[in-house]
């Protein structure tokens, strides 16, 4: 017996079970090629059991491609090695020519869930097909499929492993338009019996979802993540009293209150994911350390992704699904070198004035504080990423002036001990050349700046803390200046065609906000247009708002004489009207310290790399 | 009683078994590290490990190295059960990444081996029935022949072609996309 084991192949030392478990993991086109080899293998790799088990590994991605055919985008399909022609045809050139106009709504484990639309763009029907074996079904209208209002998401559940049947889930909203963000039932629908059932929901109220909620069918269940619950948590007591289609609405309608009996109630609910099962008889609402922003299943785990505080960090997080509540195991940290997330960093140090906070969470030490010098400046700085330290990047575009926009990062000197940031020169992106350039500063040594500027007139404003002026730069990086300012500001911006600063005076329990125009550019004098302290601008201060009010200024808007504030440890993002001295609270922007971007949409695009 | 529970863990934890290869060498192991076999487990369960497991189907090379994957992912299925994993602290986080990248080094140290010690692990991880081991050994040898051409894959295994010319073409021709 052992002679004979010794005379066979090595492969044939292994019984067919066990080939067959060994061929089970490898990639599909893998599996068809090895048809080939031999008679046993192709046995193996054709039995419908191995091809069932067989991981599908990830192809590549459907997109909805530029290209616009009648009525709207074609689907694309790009390859997830980025290679090669296309492994699935993304015409789906099978499906009927009435049902090509449509858009893809959703995707699981190889089969798409796609809405057809009518001539109008509208929803006619939603259809369930499968590329790779070029079968389709159109799915009977329900209700809330028929009337977009009425869905709040709609998702494909498919796992051949546990199922050959599809299911497909619509979460919907409150029939009664007063209350849109309720949602009461799900319907799902069975590939097995081609109808829709309705379920009540049986996740509390406070779980919201909608279209933009991230999701994944895994184990036989969909999980889906509930809304940001800074967003979805805001409690009024007049909520039910007031009848208004959208939440956005609502809030920027409130007037701040002045009396601290009337103080906002906001609550802030715990994170959650959601989950029903096939059936819609299980229910559960999973608390998570954070809202996740993306939700995934590999490897037989749940995986999903969060972005950690200000901590110039992002994580991955991986947990597994069986357990209750969710045991997650970091996976993989990953630092971010964001610019954004070492500015706003930048920003607390300034802020407080004094040395770095204690993070939140004890995470490792941020970059540019502590690394020590790196090497010699490189002479080749790759596309948008500037190769030596910065510590401010920001972006300049003004399609008035040029169809090109360019990004700053500020250089500063490489002394690992000075918390100071001395800028010693900048780095410039510009989209026509693709390239950055490094210019040294002009602007005289030991300059410090700041973490805000403004690009008005083709040139950067930034704020210099400590010396009473503002830096400027002009578009090229050949021109340098300072404007002298009265004070320190700690905003600057553009509104009605002239530049605005604004100063934070923190006294005591008083803060003061005075805020200030260039009228006069070239004369570089700044006239004071308006001064409030936060007690005229809220009375007592609202309870919401912690210890401090910790005001920023935001944005300043272009036309009108609003500026825009965030306040108070939860950062409540507000208008402040300077010609009727009055507050409106707009959003909760969350514990995060995040800034809010303006932003003004801008149809003429940038030019492309050698365009003109 | 707490002290009571205490003392029967330590019991558990001490209580050893003997493996007997199929060359009659005995090694003997933790209760912990062994009922990572669903077989020996089962054994144990039924009550029929004294004396020593025999093990015919597995040499005392093979087994002197099951032994050794059991022994370090035992350690980790107690760890894992020891620290209930609380997300928001990090320090512990760091720990627990710092530990699965050991067990990552871990096993893959242990998958450099030759083919033939391979299959012969994979043999075992199956007749002993430890999931993980079977799990790892098998996705090493998939690893391995992914990409390949059949050709390749007769090369490496010695496998001889029974196809027809004919009904090769013709599988290539079905699969030719996979063939790109």
């Amino acid at each position: 017996m052992e002679v004979m084991r010794m005379k066979i192949p090595r492969a044939a030392s292994l019984p067919d079970d066990l080939i067959a478990a060994i061929l089970l993991r490898v990639p599909y086109p893998s599996l068809c090629r090895f048809k080939c080899v031999s008679r046993l293998w192709l046995s193996i790799c054709s039995d419908p059991g191995i091809r069932r088990k067989c991981p599908q590994t990830l192809s590549g991605f459907f997109f909805l491609g530029e290209e616009l055919c009648p009525s709207g985008y074609a689907p694309r399909f790009v390859n997830a090695s980025g290679r090669g022609r296309a492994m699935v045809d993304p015409s789906l050139s099978f499906l009927p020519p009435s049902h090509r106009d449509m858009t893809i709504v959703d995707s699981c484990n190889g089969l798409l869930l796609c809405c057809r639309l009518n001539p109008r763009g509208d929803v006619s029907c939603y259809f369930v097909c499968n590329p790779a074996t070029r079968r389709w079904i159109e799915l009977p209208g329900s209700e809330a499929t028929m009337n977009p209002s009425l869905s709040a998401a709609i998702r494909l559940g498919f796992d051949p492993a546990v199922s050959s049947h599809f299911k497909v889930f619509c979460v919907h909203n409150e029939k009664d338009f007063a209350v849109l963000d309720r949602r009461t039932e799900v319907g799902i629908y069975s590939s097995e019996t081609g109808a829709w059932t309705y379920r009540q929901i049986e996740w509390d109220d406070a779980a919201i979802v909608n279209g933009s909620s991230k999701s994944v069918f895994f184990n036989g269940t969909l999980h889906l993540t509930t809304l940001d619950p800074l967003l979805s948590s805001v409690d009024f007591p007049e909520v039910d009293t007031l009848h208004l289609t959208t939440l956005d609405s609502f809030l920027s309608s409130v007037e701040f209150p002045e009396e601290e009996d009337d103080t906002l109630h906001l609550t802030t609910l715990e994170s959650s994911l959601v989950t029903v099962g096939m059936d819609g008889k299980t229910w559960r609402r999973i608390p998570t350390p954070r809202n996740f922003d993306f939700i995934g299943a590999s490897q037989g785990h749940l995986y999903v992704r969060l972005l950690l505080r200000i901590s110039a960090a992002a994580a991955a997080a991986v947990a597994t699904s069986t357990s209750s509540p969710l045991a997650l195991h970091l996976k993989h940290a990953l630092r971010i070198h964001s610019p954004l997330l070492r500015r706003r960093l930048g920003h607390i140090v300034r802020r407080r004035r004094g040395p770095l906070p204690a993070p939140p969470h004890r995470l490792p030490p941020v970059p540019h504080l502590t690394d020590p010098p790196p090497p010699p400046p490189l002479p080749a700085p790759q596309p948008l990423r500037p190769r030596r330290q910065s510590i401010y990047i920001c972006l300049g575009f003004d399609p008035a002036v040029s169809s090109h926009f360019r990004v700053f990062a500020l250089v500063k000197a490489q002394n690992p001990f000075d918390l100071r940031d001395l800028v010693t020169g900048m780095e410039i992106y510009s989209s026509e050349t693709g390239a950055w350039t490094y210019r040294p500063s002009e602007w005289g040594n030991g300059t410090v700046a700041s973490c805000h500027s403004v690009f008005c007139n083709g040139t950067l404003h930034l704020i210099s803390h400590g010396s009473a002026s503002l830096l400027t730069v002009v578009i090229e990086g050949r021109t340098w200046g300072k404007i002298p300012t009265p004070r320190d500001f700690d905003f600057v911006g553009v509104s009605q065609g002239h530049l605005y600063a604004v100063h934070i005076s923190d006294r005591g329990n008083d803060d003061k906000l005075s805020i200030w125009v260039l009228e006069d550019y070239a004369g570089q004098q700044w006239i004071k247009k308006h001064a409030v302290s936060a007690r005229q601008m809220f009375g007592t201060r609202p309870r919401s708002f912690g210890d401090s009010y910790s005001f920023e200024v935001q944005a300043i808007h272009p036309e009108h004489s609003l500026i825009f504030l965030t306040a108070g440890k939860l950062s409540s993002l507000m208008s402040y009207d300077m010609d009727k001295k009055r507050v409106r609270f707009i959003w909760t922007l969350g514990e995060n310290n995040e800034p809010a971007y303006p932003y003004v949409p801008c149809f003429s695009d940038w030019l492309l790399l050698g365009q003109h | 009683m707490a002290s009571a529970g205490s003392g029967d863990e330590k019991a558990a934890a001490a209580a050893m078994i003997t493996l007997i290869s199929s060359d009659n060498e005995k090694f003997e192991v933790t209760e912990a590290t062994a009922t990572l076999s669903q077989t020996i487990r089962h054994m144990i369960e039924d009550g029929c490990t004294d004396g020593g497991v025999p093990l015919p189907n597995v040499t005392s090379k093979i087994l002197a190295r099951v032994i050794e994957y059991c022994k370090k992912h035992a350690t980790a299925a107690a760890g894992e059960e020891g620290s209930s994993s609380s997300f928001s602290d990090a320090a512990f986080l760091e720990v627990d990444r710092a530990f699965l990248e050991e067990l990552e080094e871990f096993d893959d140290a242990f998958l450099e081996v030759d083919r033939a010690t391979l299959f012969d692990l994979i043999l075992a991880a199956n007749y002993l029935d430890i999931k993980g081991l079977l799990n790892l050994t098998c996705q090493k040898v998939a690893d391995s022949v992914k990409g390949k051409t059949p050709e390749q894959i007769r090369e490496m295994y010695n496998i001889v072609n029974d196809l027809t010319p004919e009904e090769e073409a013709e599988i290539r021709r079905e699969t030719q996309w996979a063939f790109e």
